[in-house]
This record gives structure tokens, sequence and C-alpha cells, in this order.
């Protein structure tokens, strides 16, 4: 035991390659290629991935008539990932329709335009692919609920363009069905009168937007997929039969209860439908950035004039569109931002990290949010 | 189920979907009889699409897309030792209601068992993703083959080793998903139809089908070869 | 329960063989026996519990309620629960896809009672304990349940389009229902032979399953085939499916008679 070896032992710097490190050390890998000015994707700082649309291939008014019930939709793919987008509607009475307790405390000006209650937003159901079934993850209810909130408080979608103006369905003698819609035929002004009911409905819009092959952060993907899908959405005519405009009937059980049943089927019209109409300044795209404190250490010292590091200067860099892993989990600090192509902004969030968010980085940012903007709104 | 689903935005609880009244009904058969026959002709294969996934593929023909991801071999929660993998497959569509998508998807497993080489992989587990993205038949029969197509990329895209090329075919309301150069019989699934004959014979339709099965084998080498 | 690696290679030896022999010695179409017992829910309009051999056991209530056809098309359901597994569970939900698709063959003209209105059937299933492929217990059971249901006896005019009545019924006459209900069989394939009703110990060496089902002396559709284990399984001879039909279309009258 006390026979110590005293041959001398090389030891070897062990190195990785660079997908290896990248696994092992993600910080590290980031930084490396980060001073080395470019990042793990091989993307410039402020470059952005491609995106490539398909839109609306997968509704009813799409290329194909088919026989579904989606009315708009959207596939998206930005990098590796794509987002397949759909949307359908549902029929609600208004007396019955949700208050959002939301909309009573934000009482913004007296302007009727701009106030929130005029406004609604889609249903969205959100789902990351990633190998599990099961109950949702987190991710998923942040990301529904962070679209849901933001696509409200945008402003985009007015409630009066998801009112209902029900036509009738009137079967002559013959057998032949014609649907007559108040707005569109003058000479059947008699039997438009004939109908009038109190009762009000509107369509809602739910969204199910499915994320496959995950890379990165993936709000601003999800955003801009149902974007595109809802410009494609176009809402059916609905009309009620004509036999049901009129039917009210008690029903009367050995005398003692008599309950008034009004049944009105709501039907959707399968060949006539109009485009939903958008507040189409509203229209806004998401795009997100983070900042990172370029680690001095961390630089690959190759080069020859190795001056003395000044430890103390911080050298904090913009990234633009987030991607892989280990910037994902690297950089802490991000901004997401919802922005118009005029630059107005409709959602900025930003999470403090370890790095500081300078004015300088802001602005970029902000810019950089516009000219996205523009750019994936010129994609139509 | 009446719990209200809290995690999800589902939206007023009063809404009704929309129904279509379906006018033109009549005029849509006869067109989708013509695409029928079309369907074996224009296939598109693609594989590997989906990064995180350990392998992938999408099955398109004229209006159908199936997303096949595969996720493992990969280890399973069960604490006993299990000297095989277990195969799992879960297919998500918003057409079709759960339990039939649930009877379908154990059929797939019975037919896939058969040629997936689970001894390979003890103690893990193979989940196949299957995403319906366009559906226009009404029943779910008419996919089982593109289903054990798609299958059948994506486990190949995911390195995962096979005994045999197998397939399925379609004719009027059954499916029979044949293996060993039609040799064998490894899955065969009818369904009620309309026009139901005095006694059930099933052999003509198994013939018809190993006819037709060395052609769409064919067609799953070429793409396998060729990428 | 499980068996050692040596226990199944002589089960499949002896059942692949030229001349096969079940471990409890019965015939390929012969069945075990079952007890049924029926009527024994006071509160449902038909019941049965069913006890295999093996000690697999369910209980089944038939329930009826008056609904206006014109709006509820399905006058059938099933709803099947079986103990230790989830009601999401992979074989739960098949199990009740295939019967739900299977009950669609019932005449649902015998459910109807005016013009506006019928009988819409329940039918809960609650598998007490099971061993094996619990398919062709459940339908045998639903096929007594059924079988033994009485429903309230209609003394309101059939002709009620015009007039809006509900229909009302005899306070203690009832009519049995009469349905004829479909059946399922379960046949293993084990190497090239067919067995009706395996066992838990055939079922965990068969290559391959047949679910096919059988109404009013015939085979219908759904047919399937379905893995039983998950180590035997593979491909078998095509022809085997023709052989477990004729065997079905052969035996099946004679097992319904037993059961009534």
């Amino acid at each position: 035991m006390t026979d110590i070896v005293e041959d001398t032992i090389d030891i070897h710097p062990v190195s990785f390659a660079p997908e290896v490190l990248a696994r092992i050390s993600p910080e590290l890998s980031l930084q490396r290629h980060l001073s080395l000015g470019f990042r793990p994707s091989l993307k410039g700082f402020e470059e952005f991935r491609e995106v490539e649309l398909n839109e609306d291939h997968l509704s009813r008014y799409g290329v194909e008539h088919k026989d579904n019930s989606i009315i708009g939709s959207n596939v998206l793919k930005c990098g590796k990932t794509f987002v397949v987008t759909t949307i359908t509607g549902g029929i609600i009475e208004d007396s019955t329709i949700y208050k959002n307790e939301e909309n009573e405390l934000i009482s913004l000006d007296d302007t009727k335009k701009t106030d929130l209650t005029n406004y609604t937003s889609v249903f969205p159901v959100v789902e990351v692919e990633r190998g599990r079934a099961g109950a949702c993850t987190d991710e998923e209810m942040t990301l529904s609920q962070k679209i849901y909130d933001s696509m409200l408080h945008s402003k985009l979608l007015p409630k009066s363009s998801l009112k209902i103006e029900p036509g009738i369905r009137i079967t002559d003698d013959d057998g032949t069905m014609e649907i007559i819609y108040s707005d569109e035929s003058k000479q059947h002004s008699a039997e438009e009168n004939s109908f009038k009911t109190n009762r009000k409905w509107s369509y809602l819009l739910y969204a199910k937007i499915k994320v496959f092959s995950r890379t990165g952060p993936v709000f601003d993907l999800c955003w801009n997929s149902l974007m595109y899908a809802l410009q494609s959405v176009k809402l059916p005519r609905a009309f009620i039969d004509e036999r049901a405009t009129d039917l009210k009937m008690t029903i009367r059980t050995r005398g003692r209860s008599a309950t008034v049943k009004e049944t009105y089927d709501i039907l959707s019209d399968s060949s006539k439908q109009y485009p939903l109409n958008l507040n189409k300044e509203n229209i806004a795209f998401a795009s997100n950035y983070g900042t990172i404190t370029l680690d001095s250490e961390a630089k690959l010292t190759e080069e020859a004039d190795e001056e003395d590091i000044d430890m103390d200067a911080v050298e904090t860099i913009l990234l633009a569109d987030l991607d892989t892993e280990s910037e994902e989990t690297s950089v802490n600090t991000t901004l997401s931002i919802i922005s118009n192509d005029k630059g107005d902004l409709k959602h900025v969030s930003i999470l403090g990290g370890d790095a500081n968010i300078s004015p300088d980085n802001l602005r970029k940012s902000i810019l950089l949010a516009q000219q996205r903007a523009k750019d994936l709104k010129d994609k139509l | 189920m009446n719990v209200q689903d809290r995690r999800r935005i589902l939206g007023p609880a009063g809404a009704k979907p929309l129904v279509f009244a379906n006018a033109e009904a009549k005029e849509d058969k006869t067109v989708k009889e013509e695409t029928q026959l079309n369907k074996n002709l224009s296939i598109s294969l693609q594989r590997g699409i989906i990064s995180n996934a350990n392998g992938s593929s999408i099955v398109e023909t004229s209006g159908i897309s199936l997303l096949t991801s595969v996720y493992g071999p990969r280890s399973t929660r069960s604490m006993s030792f299990e000297p095989r993998a277990t195969l799992n497959i879960i297919l998500q569509s918003n057409k079709f209601d759960t339990s039939n998508l649930k009877e379908i998807s154990n059929f797939l497993i019975s037919v896939l068992q058969c040629c997936v080489c689970l001894e390979k992989y003890p103690k893990s587990g193979i989940d196949l993703f299957i995403n319906f993205n366009i559906e226009d038949e009404d029943e779910l029969v008419q996919y089982i083959p593109i289903m054990i197509m798609s299958c059948m990329i994506a486990l190949m895209d995911a390195d995962i080793e096979v005994s045999d090329i197998i397939g399925g075919l379609t004719i009027d309301h059954t499916a029979v998903c044949l293996g060993q150069n039609g040799d064998q019989l490894l899955g065969l699934w009818k369904d009620p139809s309309s026009d139901e004959q005095d006694a059930l014979v099933l052999n003509e339709t198994i013939a018809k089908c190993q006819e037709q099965y060395s052609s769409s084998r064919q067609q799953l080498i070429e793409f396998i070869s060729n990428c | 329960m499980s068996l050692s690696i040596a226990e199944k290679s002589y089960l499949f030896d002896s059942l692949s063989s030229a001349q096969a022999l079940r471990p409890d010695g019965r015939l390929p179409y012969q069945f075990r026996p079952i007890e049924i017992y029926t009527d024994f829910l006071p509160s449902s309009n038909g019941s049965s519990r069913i006890i295999a051999s093996d000690g697999s056991e369910c209980i089944i209530s038939v329930k009826s309620k008056v609904v206006d056809h014109t709006v509820e098309k399905d006058l059938v359901q099933v709803d099947i629960d079986i103990a230790g597994e989830r009601d999401d569970s992979i074989l739960v939900e098949s199990i009740t896809s295939l019967f739900n698709k299977i009950i669609d063959t019932i005449d649902v003209s015998k459910l109807q009672l005016t013009q506006k209105y019928s009988f819409k059937i329940y039918i809960d299933v609650l598998v007490l304990s099971t061993y094996s492929y619990p398919v062709s217990l459940i339908s045998f059971g639903i096929y007594s349940a059924l079988n033994s249901t009485y429903l309230p006896k209609l003394i309101s005019s059939f002709d009620d389009l015009e007039v809006e009545e509900l229909p009302t019924f005899h306070d203690y006459d009832l009519v049995k229902l009469d349905v004829s209900p479909p059946l399922i069989f379960v046949l293993a394939i084990v190497g090239d032979n067919i067995f009706i009703d395996p066992a838990f110990n055939e079922s965990k060496v068969a290559n391959n399953g047949l679910i096919i089902s059988w109404s009013q002396g015939k085979v219908i559709a759904p047919v399937r085939t379905m893995a039983l284990n998950n180590t035997y399984v593979k491909g078998f001879k095509p022809s085997l499916v023709q052989e477990g039909i004729d065997l079905v279309n052969k035996y099946g009258q004679d097992i319904v008679n037993a059961l009534v």
C-alpha cells in the first residue's frame, strides 16, 4: 500500500465533438459559438428563420371541396418546426354568452371602438407533440392562455363580425328547398317579416394549434400561424328551417307541469359563406428575442495577440428568433414582442434573467419586430 | 366524464358546433368514388421530418394526410423486468370518436407486433403517434392500409428492426393485412356494410388482396431503397 | 398468474400439433361450462349474471328510457366497465366500440312505441373478474339479459304525430322484449389449428385471435383478428379465417340453444 507508482501520468485534455459538447454543456457550446460570431444553428445574431406557408389546404373552403367542419387553416413551417392550425366554429345564443370578468375591470375610454368588450378572441388549444400522451403540459397551458389574452387585447376580432343573421329555409309544395337571406333578396320581404325572433346568435371560433418537431420556443410560431389561419377563415351563412321558426309547443304531462319547448336548429349553409371580417390594421406578428452576456472566459484563446481581457467589460448581445436547445436553456433573458408592420406594439413581455436589457437592445428588438412583421405580412 | 376541463381554454359550455346542411351530398358521391380508384396511384411518401422524434413519416394521397412519429425504444416506467418492448399506438384525429380510434389502434398493435422485433429491445417501449391531418372518408377502415404504410416507414426511419415488410389493403369495408409475401394473414378487420349478403365469405376478398399486395409492397420497398 | 416459458412451450406444442389436444380435453368447438342467472336486479328491466368455469364473472343490467327517435338516433347503448382497468384504457375502449358496432345490428323497429317515441335501451356491463379476452362472456351475458328484459306495455295510441302527448303505459303489464341479440365468439389460432373459447392458458400461446359475430343463424360482420397475448403473435394461414367462420356457422346455433 505504501508503494506509490511514480510513473508520470500524462493528463490529456478531454475533447469532445461539437455535437457532444452541445449536449453536455449547452452553455459553453453556445458561448463558444457566439464568440466566433454566429449561433449554434449557424444563424447570425439577428437572423430569423425562414418561414414557409401552406395556406388553407385543410379547410372545407380549401383547394378541394371537402366535407369537414374546418373553416380556416394554416400550416406554417419555420426551420424544422411546423405548426398546423385548424379553425372550427361553433354557435352560441347571445343571452347565454359568457361574460369575461376581465372586461369589466378594464374600462377604457369612452369611444366605443376601442372598448374591449366589443372584441372577442378565439379559443385556442395548443398541443406540442413530444411523444407523450395524456394531460396537457404547463407549456401548452401557458401558450393557450397567452394567445387567448393577446388576441383579445390586440382588438383584432370585433364581436360584430361574428354576429349571425340567420336566413330561413323554405320548402315549396313540390319539395324543393330554398334558403332566403333577408339581406340578399328583396322580393321575399313578406316572408322575411314573418320571421322575427328576439333571439340572437353568434359564432365562436376555436383554434387547434398543433406543433410538431419543436426545437425551441414556439409562442411566436403559434401566434403567427393563427394570424394566417384567421385571415383564411370563411364563415358559413346560417339558416333556420321554416318549420322551426314558429315551433313553440307546450307539452303537458298529466296537467302538472307545462314546458315551452322552442327548438331552433341553426344549420350552416354548405354553399354560401363570407370571409371573416377582421380589424385588418390590428393584424400583428410575433417574434422573440434574447439577450445574453458574453462570457469572456469561454472564448477560444487561439489568437496570438491575446491581450489582458478586461473582466469588467460586459458585452451583452441580442439574439433574434431563439432556436435550438442550447439557446433555450442558456438564454434566460427573453423578450416576446407582437407588433404590426407599422410598429404598433400589441404585446411586449420581458423576462429578466442574468443579462441586462439595455435600452439599446430594447430599441433594436422593437425595430426588428416591426421589420419581421412586415416580412411576414408580405408572405400572404 | 362530466368534469370540466380546466386546463384547456374550451370556450363557453352552451355552444354547439357548426352543423353543415348537406345539400350537395349526392354530387359528392361520384367524386369520391373516382378518387378512391386513383388512391393507389398518387401516393407521396416522406420521412424524417420531425426532429424531436426518433423516426417519422408523412403519407399523403388525395384527401388523406397522415403524419406518424415514433418515439423509442425508450425506457418504460414499469418496475418489473420486461423481456420484450411494449408497442403502443396512439391515433389522433378530430373527426372520429376516441373509442373508435382506440379500437383501431388496438388492431394495429396486434398487426405490427407480428413484424417488429420486440425481443431486440427489452425493458423499453416504442410509441407511435399517428396524426390525421386531412381525412376525407367517413370510415376508419379505409385508412388501415395507409396507416400501416406510414407506421412501417416511420419505424424504419427510427432504425427499429422489423422482420418483414407488411402491407394492408381495404376492399369494401374489409381491411386485410398481409405479410410474408402475402402467404400470411396478419390482421383482418371487417365492418358491417349496408349490402349484407347471406353468408359471409371472406376467402375471395383475401385472395383479391393477396393479388394486389405485391404491388403495394413494391412501392414501399422502392421508397425505402431510394433513401 | 403467469406461465413459465416451459409451460408455454408445452402448451403451444400440444395445441399446434396435428392431433391437437387442449389442456382441459375439450373439443375444438366446445365451450367451457358457464352459469347464467337472469333477472336478479329488481330495479332493472332486465339483468343477467354470467360466470365462466375459470371464475370470470360479469353482470349486466338493461334499463330503458322513452326518447324521441327523430332526435335520438342511437337507440341501444352499451357501456362497459372492467374491474381493474381504467375507463379510458385501450382494452375497455376497444371492447366498448366493438359492442356498440355490433349492437347496431339489432332491429330497432322492435323498440318503437309510437310514430314519435321509442324505447332507448341502456346496457351496462360490469366485468368483475376476467382471465381471458372477455368479449365472448360479455356478449353471452348481454344475450341473456336482453332475452330476460320486460318493458312496460303501451296503452296510448300509436299514432301521435298530430296530437302532442307522451306515451302512457299500463301499470302492471309488461311485454317481453323481442330482439335477437347478436353474439360474439372468440377463437384462438395456434399453428394451423383453431379453437373456440380459448381459456387463459390457451390465449397465452395463441398466434392470433379471431373475433366473429353471429346473429340469427349466421356469421355477420364485424369480424376481426385480435392478438390475445404479446409474445406468440404472428401471422397465420389466410384460409384459417374461413375455417373459423365455418366452425361458428356450424356450431353457433347449438351454443345458442344451450344458452336459453
